[in-house]
């Protein structure tokens, strides 16, 4: 289902959600008012029963006009209060009917009572009004009491009413807070587990592992999101096939015409030209050490293309660690000698590893090459032992060292670090990029020992001792 | 070697330089050197000068280097022929399988060598 999709249902949801709540709350308050406003009306009913019961109580004793017109006038608003009232219940109903039968009979005690009142006190006449008096005192005390009946009814479905509507919101409220809060929390599971998904495979990607892809399970905005990012790592992995392929192409195109002047500035050296004048002999020598590391380059540019196509073949051999190392070094030692740099090899036991020769060679030779490169003065020493099953080679130096925070860096292909010393010294910076791989190739590592600024590194790389001379 | 009858090269190399450069530099050293520029003319060359070595490319135009070599080798005479291949190919495992059926002197990368270490191992067999 489409994000915006699910968005409109939440959104839908929550909006009727609200309308429940609001629809619940006006219903309870409607309710509760009607209760009060009927309460109120039960209790106007009690006082107007009660006045009507002392004006009864006062026209009796006096007779008076004043004391009628009171009790007709307080009459007619008990008629009112009485009208006004709504019945809801069979006992409201009885309640009222007793009222207005009460009532008339009030009304009909009083009207007699009216009548009798003459000037003449005859012992009949006055017998016959306190009766009248009498009947109408307990008929005025009845209503009052039949009213009371009434606010008790009333008094009580209030509080129930007001009891109902508490219980009735909390339980509204609560449940509509539970359906909000798991509703949005599905909304935002469903949304940010997504979003977690595409920030792993980014990192994934950015990691440099190209084959990475997601499986596009939703066809939802996330679904084309992935489906993009297949896309563009696709492309992405293709491009980079593309630039290895070529880096791979023009390298070995490269090696042609470079063996060619390499090997024809060897036939002129040899003399196999003539004899070389003594002013050719310094552009000679030149162009040889030009040509020299024109190939070193196109050399590593070609392993770097095989590291990266995954086509780095190994030969594995026994071979004796010390004899490569002198060898090593003596192909390293013009550039020492240059910088009158002491090139020093520690004594050690002797080791056979299992190992590709040249391989080891050309991690040997980056390293001590990289020392010289960077030292200025003092010496380089090798050294190598046994660790495990492992022989580690370490290249020590005494040169400008490498400050922690590049350390990781340097082992990367064309750093920064290294692009900025690109122009000041030879070689593009893939020295010990290929020389980890081949490392790690052949089942050992390489990595910096320690380095400080200004006092010198110590590189070093492991690789395994022969299994003959493990047994 | 000027006192011995001169020593017969068969140079099979696309590169005019390179072809160049080699067959300067054996008849330098004082060796009877031919080139072909294709696998196929290299072929024919062989069968019918039958040299005493031959220096095998394997990127040929036609015919590539590997299959003259298969050739040679199925060849009663060729079978025995000392060959050198001269390439600038690494060897992958294609490769690696052929020259082991196929039983070259030496497998030397172009570039990594100069003429006069390519003499050397051609001195060598021919001892």
């Amino acid at each position: 289902m489409k994000i915006v999709t699910k968005l409109k249902i939440f959104g839908t949801f929550a909006t009727i959600l609200v309308i429940i709540l609001g629809a619940t709350i006006y219903w309870r308050a409607n309710q509760v008012d009607l209760a009060i406003e009927k309460d109120r009306i039960a209790d106007s009913l009690v006082k107007e029963a009660f006045v009507l019961n002392l004006l009864s109580g006062d026209y009796i004793q006096t007779h008076g006009e004043r004391a009628r017109t009171q009790w007709m006038s307080q009459y007619q608003k008990l008629n009112k209060s009485i009208n006004l009232y709504t019945i809801e219940s069979p006992e409201e109903q009885r309640i009222l009917d007793k009222l207005r039968l009460g009532q008339k009979a009030i009304l009909i005690h009083f009207t007699q009572l009216q009548e009798n009142i003459v000037d003449e006190r005859l012992p009949a006449i006055e017998e016959f009004e306190r009766r009248l008096s009498g009947q109408l005192s307990v008929d005025v005390q009845e209503i009052v009491s039949l009213a009371s009946g009434l606010a008790d009814i009333n008094s009580r479905k209030l509080t129930i009413v007001r009891q109902a509507t508490s219980y009735i919101m909390l339980i509204v409220v609560l449940s509509l807070s539970f359906l909000f809060v798991f509703s949005y929390l599905l909304l935002a599971r469903s949304i940010s587990r997504s979003i977690r998904e595409l920030i792993d495979g980014t990192k994934i990607l950015a990691s440099g592992n190209l084959n990475f892809r997601y499986q596009v399970k939703s066809k939802d905005e996330f679904g084309q999101l992935v489906s993009a990012f297949n896309d563009m790592a696709s492309n992405l992995q293709k491009l980079d096939e593309i630039k290895t392929e070529f880096i791979f192409l023009v390298s070995h195109e490269l090696r042609t015409p470079v063996g060619a002047i390499k090997g024809l500035m060897s036939m002129i050296n040899d003399g196999d030209y003539g004899d070389r004048t003594k002013k050719l002999e310094r552009p000679l020598y030149l162009i040889t050490a030009s040509v020299d590391r024109l190939l070193r380059i196109v050399n590593k540019m070609l392993d770097v293309s095989r590291i990266q196509a995954g086509k780095v073949i190994l030969n594995l051999t026994d071979f004796n660690i010390r004899d490569l190392i002198d060898e090593s070094i003596s192909s390293v030692k013009p550039l020492a000698d240059e910088k009158d740099i002491k090139l020093v090899v520690k004594k050690s036991n002797s080791f056979t590893i299992y190992a590709d020769r040249d391989k080891v060679r050309e991690i040997i030779i980056n390293l001590i090459e990289n020392a010289i490169k960077f030292t200025e003065k003092g010496s380089i020493t090798v050294f190598f032992e046994q660790r495990d099953d492992k022989i580690i080679t370490s290249i020590s130096d005494t040169g400008i060292g490498v400050a922690n925070e590049y350390q990781q860096k340097l082992f990367d292909k064309f750093d920064e670090i290294k692009l900025k010393h690109a122009g000041k010294t030879p070689g593009i910076g893939l020295g010990l990029y290929i020389s980890r791989e081949f490392a790690r190739k052949m089942g050992g590592d390489l990595w910096i020992e320690k380095s400080t600024v200004g006092k010198g590194s110590t590189f070093a790389f492991s690789l395994p001792l022969s299994e003959r001379k493990i047994n | 070697m000027d006192n011995q009858i001169k020593k017969k090269i068969l140079l099979v190399e696309d590169d005019a330089t390179l072809s160049e450069m080699y067959q300067k530099k054996f008849s330098v050293e004082g060796f009877n050197i031919l080139a072909a520029s294709t696998g196929g003319e290299g072929f024919q060359l062989a069968l019918q000068t039958r040299p005493d070595l031959i220096l095998l490319d394997i990127l040929l135009p036609g015919m590539d280097g590997m299959t003259v070599l298969k050739k040679l080798r199925d060849d009663p005479w060729g079978k025995d022929v000392p060959i050198i291949m001269l390439t600038n190919l690494n060897a992958d495992d294609n490769i690696l399988k052929g020259v082991i059926e196929s039983r070259p002197a030496y497998y030397l990368m172009k570039s990594n060598s100069d003429p006069s270490g390519v003499v050397e191992k051609v001195k060598e067999l021919l001892k």
